[in-house]
């Protein structure tokens, strides 16, 4: 890959872009050729948004040759997850349920980056409603890792991670229930921030797992993660779970200094069954870390081990009540030639979820029903008490805490298809995070001896986002991982 | 050899009188996968999904295997912790009871794949007899 390539950051173009070295629009369009020709190999694009792409760059010309507001994302061409609802753009989710859905409004994250200028270059593939790990639950096609194609890109946020590792957009936007921005990010060698639940308002991302869905940023560098998080964080009237408080700026937080900071390496995070390159390259990173003169300790998150079982209820649960929206005659696939309204419902329903959205929706009106719910629902979300209290405990030792992302390296495409339970394990340790609404940060920090990244996480306090980025940020500083970019022709 | 196994798995807490022989065990195994079958086929109508008899038994032997999985839980004691349904507090409140954006009605309709004007189009509700 080209160097001009390695500085195509939102950071490196903005400054194109004041100098006038380059216009959105000549930009715009070379990202254009590069996904023509890139990316039939990759399927990282479920829409090309073209003609409106277009538009909003002849606009940011404007913006900048009359020199008024212009913000870092004004003209930058940046692409959306497929979950986000976008205005007269057809959304599927990744489902054929969502067949011709052409949403009448705009999200409240999508439409703070049009007001910010952002460029909308289309919509990326992702796992049917967020449900998976490895992209390949998507029903238009699995993504293929730009490191290799034989490997999965990660899940649910698999298109944004794998078409920003691409340079097919200069930034994108996922969503995250249970890894599903921090696990493709490691998966691709990017950056992936999970926020704490609230920092980013969900109005217009379509629900999945409420209590746990959170929006994040996926870029080339930690720099960019805090310039995108400035322009889509904050409080909204229409996300009852947003967070009133105020949005710091986070650039500031970009400091090449851990000195005074504890890091907390958690004991059962490093077991048995955890692959030893990546151990390896998370162990490296704390050293590094401490060597840049931060203070590492060890901890305890005895709970650990029940994450997954209690994601399996919890998730399902949410999801079984959300999908329950889709009623074929609203929006949408619609089963045809149909007796009655029931047939109508049963139909539409079976012929637009695939299997795993199906298998999940049967999971979570079981733990519901009547008989089952205080031995699984309520037990669960028991567990999500003692989960959540682990991090608490922990947080009073340390500022920050370093564990890897994923428990393996990107695994095969078709590798964990034929078993649910495989491909729930690979989320084991980015699930906590989610149970305990905590903010994660996924930084590339190595590779495997075939050449395929390995990220690890940082996880922080309750809008600790500033901590994170910090530690990430002098992490990076003093590393060459995030420079290192995948061959794709 | 993996994916058997963990088929299996839920019917591994068969109590100990199914042990005694290998053909007892095989009925009650077979009376089990039958008894979640129709477990699963009542959530299915309850989620208003249908799917033929092939389908629904890989449905029931994926369910079982995960709920089998995260019956992992039992093992804590949690009669004296409070459920937890938010990480964060949320604190409601309400908007001023004002209509917005009555236009929004029109674009929402235009969605629909089926409509009569401003209407929903749907099958007959009412029963003829």
């Amino acid at each position: 890959m080209t160097n001009q390539s390695d500085q195509r950051t939102i950071a490196s173009l903005h400054r194109q872009l004041i100098r006038g070295d380059v216009s959105s629009v000549e930009l715009t369009r070379d990202y254009m050729r590069r996904i023509e020709r890139i990316d039939p190999s990759l399927n990282t694009y479920l829409l090309r948004s073209t003609d409106l792409a277009l538009k909003q760059a002849e606009e940011a010309n404007r913006r900048f040759k009359k020199k008024g507001n212009v913000t870092p994302l004004t003209g930058i061409p940046i692409a959306l997850k497929d979950i986000f609802v976008t205005k007269g753009i057809p959304t599927t989710c990744g489902s054929k349920i969502l067949k011709g859905y052409v949403p009448p409004y705009n999200g409240t994250a999508v439409q703070k980056l049009i007001n910010a200028g952002a460029i909308i270059m289309g919509k990326l593939n992702m796992d049917e409603f967020a449900m998976g790990s490895s992209n390949e639950y998507s029903a238009f096609g699995p993504v293929k890792n730009p490191w290799n194609p034989d490997f999965v890109p990660g899940g649910s946020s698999g298109g944004s991670s794998a078409a920003v590792a691409a340079d097919l957009c200069v930034a994108s936007l996922g969503t995250d229930t249970g890894g599903s921005v921090r696990q493709p990010a490691s998966c691709c060698g990017i950056v992936g921030l999970k926020p704490t639940y609230g920092r980013i308002s969900r109005y217009g991302i379509i629900a999945f797992a409420s209590s746990l869905d959170q929006v994040g940023p996926m870029t080339k560098d930690v720099t960019d993660c805090a310039m995108l998080l400035n322009i889509i964080a904050g409080f909204d009237p229409s996300d009852a779970t947003s967070l009133d408080t105020p949005v710091p700026d986070y650039t500031k937080a970009l400091v090449p200094d851990v000195k005074g900071l504890t890091i907390g390496i958690p004991k059962e995070y490093f077991v048995e069954g955890i692959d030893s390159e990546v151990a390896d390259a998370v162990r490296n990173a704390s050293e590094i870390i401490k060597g840049l003169g931060a203070k590492c300790v060890e901890i305890s998150l005895p709970h650990t081990k029940y994450a997954v079982p209690t994601y399996y209820i919890i998730a399902p649960a949410e999801a079984s009540a959300n999908l329950a929206r889709y009623d074929s005659i609203r929006y949408g696939h619609r089963a045809k030639k149909c007796k009655d309204l029931s047939e109508l419902y049963e139909q539409g329903r079976t012929e637009g979820f695939g299997p795993e959205v199906t298998l999940r929706i049967i999971i979570g009106t079981y733990v519901l029903s009547s008989g089952y719910y205080d031995a699984y629902y309520l037990k669960a979300q028991k567990t999500r008490t003692l989960i959540g209290r682990d991090f608490f405990e922990a947080f009073k030792k340390c500022d920050a805490i370093i564990t890897p992302v994923m428990p393996t390296p990107p695994f095969r495409l078709g590798e964990k298809l034929a078993d649910p339970l495989k491909m729930y394990l690979s989320d084991i340790f980015t699930i906590p995070v989610n149970l305990a609404g905590l903010p994660g940060i996924s930084v590339p920090c190595g590779f495997t001896n075939s050449q395929l990244p390995i990220g690890m996480q940082l996880i922080g306090k309750p809008l600790g986002e500033e901590t994170l980025l910090r530690i990430a940020y002098t992490y990076e500083q003093a590393t060459e991982w995030h420079k290192r970019k995948p061959v794709v022709r | 050899m993996l994916i058997l196994f963990v088929i299996l798995r839920p019917f591994d807490f068969a109590p100990a009188y199914a042990k005694a022989s290998a053909g007892k065990q095989g009925r009650l195994r077979r009376m089990k996968i039958n008894n979640m079958k129709e477990t699963i086929k009542k959530m299915a109508h309850l989620a208003r999904l249908s799917f033929p008899e092939t389908e629904l038994a890989r449905y029931t032997e994926k369910a079982s295997a995960i709920l089998a999985y995260v019956k992992q839980l039992e093992e804590l004691d949690t009669s004296k912790i409070e459920p937890m349904s938010h990480a964060m507090e949320v604190k409601g409140w309400l908007r001023d009871d004002a209509i917005v954006a009555p236009k929004l009605v029109e674009d929402i309709i235009a969605g629909a794949p089926e409509r009569d004007g401003m209407y929903y189009q749907v099958p007959r509700v009412i029963d003829e007899s």
